[in-house]
């Protein structure tokens, strides 16, 4: 094996690949124990590098990623076994015939506008898809409005039936007004709560508007008493909800008769009797 | 010149492509993508064809590394192959002028062209320049054998030269881009 000269342009061929396949495994082999043809080899391969690296535009990142992950996507084929591999010839049929030709073509064209018409279709498909999406949309908002609307309107027409029954109630002949005015201690003397009375329907209406809101744990109690002489007072209800209460009319059913009204502040649930220190109001009928 | 990264040798770029290690891969694409798309683009003048062509050729190197000897060439060389016959693969079924490799290359003048055309990807080295100062003939022989893939003998033929000739004519080829490129 005569020894390479570094100068000849055999390493230049070499690198290229354009030598022979025996050529080629024989300067390998001298390679491989020749530092300095190594060296040469690398300077070389580094020069047509550089020169071709000008020759590329830039690859855009999408493709870098794609390089880089090849190993991820790329299947295990069998290697080949030969140096560079052969690549397949595609075997293409000529058409030769004219008129199949002109089929072909018209095959293609109506091929492409039938795509096309597809396309189009799709799209209008989709368009009319996300107009009735909102439709949707829009329904549900309406249909959520309406029922707070509803609701609201059966909540103010049950108000209004309360208001005129009560209205009727205290128009009603047969109902008398009871005024219970404050003792002076608990309550100011010049202040009044109104008991509308109506002993044949057994109901009342207490207006206790001018009632202060009574303390945390307590509750106002309403007392019919049946005698003066000696003082007989019967539990005729608790004034509940009071600060819910927007009006502060309450509305409660009495039966039995009464001389006098008297509303007194009890611990929360009521007493079985008044507390006499506790008194706020008290007022004779017919007084 | 362009700073490479991720300096390898080919020996161990080869193990780790055998071993199926990822990182080979980065190192693949640090230190010799560029070329081997130059040598694409080069043959294809499509950038997006190109990119394509240069996803097969990578696949093809990661998927048929264990067929790589060493015995019989740099792997370098091997790459430089799989490129070459991706890109004229990827002409041939663009159905693409092919047959007669004389009908494809225009050598010196293609690449002259391809340089005026295309933005490319020097910004630190005027390619123009380059070509323009690399005389026409060796501007053709490193286009036949590098780009092109041309034998010796091929290459002799084509441009009608002795086969000593075509050696010496890519040995001050290589040395004057040597030059003109450091």
């Amino acid at each position: 094996m005569e020894k390479i000269d570094l100068t000849s342009g055999i390493l230049e061929l070499y690198v290229s690949g354009a030598l022979p396949p025996e050529q080629m495994e024989e300067i390998s082999q001298q390679i491989s124990k020749s530092p300095e043809l190594k060296a040469e080899v690398e300077r070389i391969e580094a020069s047509f590098i550089a020169f071709a690296e000008t020759m590329a535009p830039k690859i855009s990142q999408s493709r870098k990623a794609a390089l880089l992950n090849i190993g991820k996507t790329a299947s295990t084929t069998s290697p080949k076994s030969s140096f560079v591999e052969p690549t397949p010839e595609a075997k293409v049929i000529p058409i030769r015939s004219k008129r199949w030709r002109l089929v072909a073509v018209a095959s293609v064209i109506l091929l492409l506008l039938s795509m096309a018409f597809n396309f189009l279709q799709y799209q209008d498909l989709q368009q009319k898809d996300l107009a009735l999406q909102q439709k949707d949309q829009e329904l549900a908002i309406l249909k959520n409005q309406d029922e707070i609307l509803s609701n609201n309107l059966n909540s103010l027409q049950a108000k209004y039936r309360q208001n005129q029954q009560f209205l009727a109630d205290i128009r009603d002949p047969q109902t008398e007004t009871v005024i219970l005015n404050g003792n002076g201690v608990n309550f100011s003397a010049d202040q009044q709560v109104r008991v509308y009375w109506n002993e044949d329907r057994q109901l009342a209406y207490i207006d206790a508007l001018n009632l202060p809101p009574p303390p945390q744990g307590k509750t106002y109690q309403l007392w019919r008493l049946s005698s003066l002489n000696p003082i007989t007072p019967h539990d005729a209800g608790l004034l509940d909800g009071f600060m819910e209460n927007e009006e502060k009319i309450f509305n409660k059913t009495i039966s039995g008769t009464s001389v006098a009204f008297a509303i007194t502040l009890e611990p929360e649930g009521g007493s079985e009797s008044p507390t006499l220190e506790q008194l706020y109001v008290l007022g004779l009928v017919g007084g | 010149m362009t700073k490479k990264a991720l300096n390898i040798s080919q020996e161990e770029l080869v193990t780790l492509l055998k071993n199926r290690d990822q990182s080979a891969l980065s190192l693949l694409y640090e230190n010799y993508s560029l070329a081997l798309f130059g040598v694409i683009f080069r043959l294809l003048g499509d950038q997006e064809l190109a990119e394509e062509q240069l996803q097969e050729c990578f696949l093809k190197i990661w998927n048929n590394i264990e067929s790589y000897d060493s015995s019989k060439g740099r792997l370098f060389t091997w790459m430089l192959m799989i490129a070459r016959n991706t890109a004229i693969d990827a002409m041939r079924k663009k159905s693409f002028r092919v047959n007669e490799k004389t009908d494809t290359l225009e050598s010196h003048v293609t690449i002259i062209e391809k340089a005026n055309r295309v933005d490319l990807n020097v910004d630190h080295i005027g390619i123009k320049e380059v070509i323009a100062k690399l005389n026409s003939k060796y501007a053709k022989i490193i286009d036949l054998l590098y780009f092109q893939g041309y034998s010796q003998s091929e290459a002799a033929e084509y441009l009608a030269l002795p086969l000593g000739t075509v050696k010496t004519r890519a040995r001050t080829a290589i040395q004057t881009l040597k030059n003109l490129l450091n």
